[in-house]
C-alpha cells in the first residue's frame, strides 16, 4: 500500500514554523496522470459544470500563504460580511479579538468556549468577543470578555494564558478598517503588523493608501516584516532573499485581495499577448455579464545592489530594470484595457548606491505621456539604516 | 505504549492518518465522522499530484456508499488503541440492511502532537502535512458533507466503472480524472488569469458542491 519512503537523514532543513510563500505558478505533476490517449480524460465531471465554477476564481484565499496570513484574508471576508449585515450598526463597538490556533477545538475546551459553527456569513455578532478560530475563520469558539476598553481586554486574555498566541484583532471603532496582527500575541503588542481591510471602492488614492501601507507595515525593514514577510536574506549585507519580485508579488496579492475583498479580482501574473501582467486589480462589469473591468495593471520591479547569492549587480542592469519595467506597463495597461497603469520600484539597493527617486528620472517623461504612474518604495536592510536616513546619523 | 508511538513514525499508514487528523483540527473539522475521514483521504489521493504531492494509494473498491480503505480504517483502530487518536460519539447505523458503527474521530493532543511535529522535521512529511492542511481548508469552505459530495469527484463518478470494480487511478493506470479536471480550470478562467494550485483546490471544491443537488454555493461574490 505504501507508495514511498523518505531518506532518514533529510532533517531539520529550515523549518521556521512558517511555510515560505510559494510562486503561484501551476505546479508540474509528479508524472503523467492521465492517458494521452484517454477518451474521455474528465470522468464524470463535464466542461460545463467545471465552467460555471471557473468565474469564482479569486473569491477564495490564497491557500500557497502562510496560515497566519490565509486567516488574515479569511478574516477580512469575514468582517466584510458582517459589515453589510442589518445588524452590524447595532453590535458592540468593542474589539474582536481572534486567537488563531491550530488546535481551536481543544485550546476552546481549555476556555469552555461556545462554539459557533458558521463565522464567515455575517450572522454572528463579532466585536466584544474572544475568538478561537483556525486559520480558515470558517467556524470558531468565543467567549465574551468582561473588560469593554482595549487595554483591559488585553490584559483579561493574558491572564488566560493565551497571551502568548498568534491574534487578529479588529476595532469596529476604527476610522479606517483594518486588522491588526499580533504574531507573538497579544503579550507582545509592540509587535503588530496593520491590514486595510473594506476599502469599499477602487480609486488610485485608495490603491496608494493600499500600497503605501504595505510598504511601511511590513517590508519597509526586516523588523516591520515580523518573520514572515521579510524581503531579505541578509538585510545587514542587502542581499535580498530568492525569488524577491515573487515574494513581493504574491505578499502584495494577498493585501490587495484582503483591502478590497471579494468585489474584486487580483490576479497574478495574467497572461497575454504582450507578456504577463504582474499583478491586475479588476471588478465585475456593473451590467454586462460575465465582463470584468480593469481598475490598475501594476508591474513591479526590485532595484538592488546584489543577487541573493551575493553577486554584485551593476547600475546599468538597475536603470534597465526601471526602463523595461516602465515599457512592461505601458504594454500590460493597454492590453488589458486598465484605467490605470502602475510601474512600483521597491528599491533594496545598498546605502552607498542608492541615490533616492532620481533612478525614476530618466523614465519619468515617457510615463507622463503614457500615463503611467510610477511609484517608489526604499527598502532598507536594517532598522538601524532606517533611523539614519530618517533622523540622521548618530555621530 | 511510548515505544509503539515512535515506532507509529515509521509506519507510514499511520504517519499519514495522523497528518490527515492534524489536518482536520487545523481546520475545525474535528472530531471527524468516519466516512468524511475516508472521503478526506480519497480526495487527498486523487488530488494530491496538484501539490506536487505523490498519491499515496492509486487505486480503490468503488463501493455504493463511498470511498472506504479497510486498511485505513485498521489503522484508525490501531491509533486509537494507542492512544493517539479519540472516538467520539459511538452508535450503530443501518447502511442497505447491514449494520455498521459509526463514530467521530480526533487526535489526542499530547503524544500525538508530539509525533506530527517530529515528522515535520522532513522535508516529504512538511509538504504532505502542508497540502492536507490546505485540502482541509478548502473542505471547510463548503457547506454539505463531504461524504456526499465525494461521489462526484470526476474520477469516482466517472461511469466506465461500476461499483464493486477497482478504480485504479494511478496504480497501473494513468486514470486521474479529478486532476485533468482542476487543471482544465486554467482553460476555462478569464482571460490569460494563472490559476495556483491552492486556486485548483478551492475550485474544485465548489465544483463538487455545484453537483449536490439543491446545494448553495457558500460564498457568492
Amino acid at each position: 500500500m505504501a507508495r514511498r519512503r523518505r531518506p532518514d537523514h533529510a532533517v531539520a532543513d529550515q523549518h521556521s514554523g512558517f511555510f515560505p510563500i510559494a510562486v503561484e505558478r501551476p505546479a508540474e505533476p509528479l508524472r503523467a496522470t492521465i492517458e494521452p490517449d484517454e477518451p474521455n480524460p474528465l470522468g464524470g465531471a463535464t466542461e460545463a459544470d467545471l465552467t460555471a465554477v471557473a468565474d469564482d476564481l479569486g473569491a477564495d484565499p490564497t491557500l500557497e500563504a502562510p496560515e497566519s496570513l490565509i486567516a488574515i484574508q479569511c478574516l477580512a471576508g469575514a468582517i466584510a460580511a458582517r459589515m453589510t449585515h442589518v445588524d452590524w450598526a447595532q453590535g458592540p463597538r468593542q474589539l474582536a479579538i481572534f486567537i488563531i490556533s491550530d488546535r481551536p477545538r481543544q485550546l476552546a475546551a481549555s476556555l469552555s468556549a461556545n462554539r459557533a459553527p458558521i463565522l464567515d456569513n455575517g450572522a454572528n455578532v463579532l466585536t466584544g468577543r474572544l475568538w478561537i478560530t483556525s486559520p480558515n475563520v470558517a467556524s470558531g469558539y468565543f467567549c465574551i470578555l468582561n473588560a469593554t476598553d482595549p487595554g483591559g481586554m488585553f490584559d483579561e486574555i493574558n491572564l488566560m494564558g493565551i497571551g502568548n498566541i498568534s491574534a487578529l484583532v479588529f476595532d469596529p471603532g476604527a476610522t479606517d478598517p483594518e486588522i491588526r496582527y499580533y504574531p507573538e500575541g497579544l503579550n507582545e503588542d509592540g509587535r503588530v503588523q496593520r491590514y486595510s481591510i473594506a476599502e469599499s471602492a477602487f480609486t488610485l488614492a485608495s490603491l496608494d493608501k493600499v500600497l503605501n501601507q504595505f510598504h511601511s507595515e511590513n517590508i519597509i525593514t526586516p523588523d516591520a516584516g515580523l518573520g514572515i514577510t521579510n524581503p531579505w536574506r541578509d538585510g545587514d549585507r542587502y542581499i535580498p532573499r530568492e525569488h524577491t519580485e515573487a515574494f513581493i508579488q504574491a505578499l502584495l496579492k494577498m493585501v490587495l485581495s484582503v483591502a478590497f475583498g471579494r468585489s474584486y479580482r487580483i490576479d497574478f501574473e495574467r497572461r497575454g499577448t504582450e507578456g504577463r501582467c504582474d499583478l491586475l486589480i479588476s471588478s465585475r462589469h456593473l451590467t454586462a455579464p460575465h465582463t470584468w473591468v480593469a481598475h490598475a495593471a501594476l508591474e513591479l520591479k526590485v532595484l538592488r545592489s546584489f543577487t541573493s547569492g551575493g553577486g554584485r549587480v551593476s547600475s546599468n542592469v538597475r536603470t534597465a530594470a526601471v526602463a523595461d519595467g516602465l515599457l512592461q506597463a505601458i504594454a500590460y495597461q493597454r492590453q488589458e484595457a486598465a484605467q490605470n497603469g502602475l510601474l512600483c520600484c521597491y528599491d533594496m539597493r545598498a546605502p552607498s548606491h542608492y541615490d533616492g527617486a532620481v533612478c525614476l528620472d530618466p523614465a519619468r517623461p515617457r510615463a507622463r505621456r503614457n500615463r503611467i504612474d510610477l511609484r517608489h518604495y526604499r527598502l532598507y536592510g536594517s532598522s538601524a539604516d532606517f533611523r539614519t536616513a530618517v533622523y540622521g546619523s548618530s555621530d | 505504549m511510548i515505544s509503539e508511538a515512535a515506532a507509529c513514525r515509521w509506519q507510514p499508514d499511520r504517519l499519514r492518518l495522523l497528518l490527515l487528523l492534524d489536518a482536520c483540527e487545523a481546520a475545525d473539522l474535528a472530531p471527524v465522522p468516519v466516512l468524511r475521514l475516508h472521503a478526506l483521504a480519497f480526495l487527498s489521493n486523487v488530488l494530491s499530484p496538484i501539490w506536487s504531492v505523490e498519491s499515496y494509494d492509486g487505486k480503490i473498491l468503488k463501493r455504493r456508499g463511498g470511498p472506504f480503505y479497510p486498511e485505513l480504517q485498521k489503522q484508525l483502530d490501531r491509533l486509537v488503541g494507542l492512544g493517539l487518536v479519540a472516538v467520539h460519539d459511538v452508535r450503530y447505523v443501518e447502511e442497505e440492511g447491514k449494520w455498521r458503527i459509526e463514530a467521530k474521530f480526533s487526535l489526542m493532543s499530547g503524544m500525538a502532537d508530539t509525533i506530527i511535529s517530529d515528522a515535520q522535521l522532513f522535508m516529504d512529511e512538511r509538504s504532505v502535512s502542508e497540502f492536507f492542511r490546505r485540502l482541509a481548508f478548502s473542505i471547510s469552505r463548503i457547506r454539505e458533507p463531504l461524504e456526499d459530495l465525494v461521489k462526484f469527484d470526476a474520477t469516482w463518478s466517472d461511469a466506465r466503472t461500476g461499483v464493486g470494480d477497482v478504480i485504479d487511478f494511478a496504480e497501473w493506470r494513468r486514470a486521474n480524472y479529478s486532476v485533468f479536471a482542476a487543471r482544465v480550470f486554467e482553460n476555462l478562467s478569464a482571460k490569460g488569469a494563472t490559476i495556483g494550485r491552492g486556486d485548483k483546490l478551492h475550485l474544485y471544491m465548489r465544483f463538487l458542491e455545484r453537483k449536490w443537488p439543491g446545494a448553495a454555493v457558500r460564498i457568492t461574490r
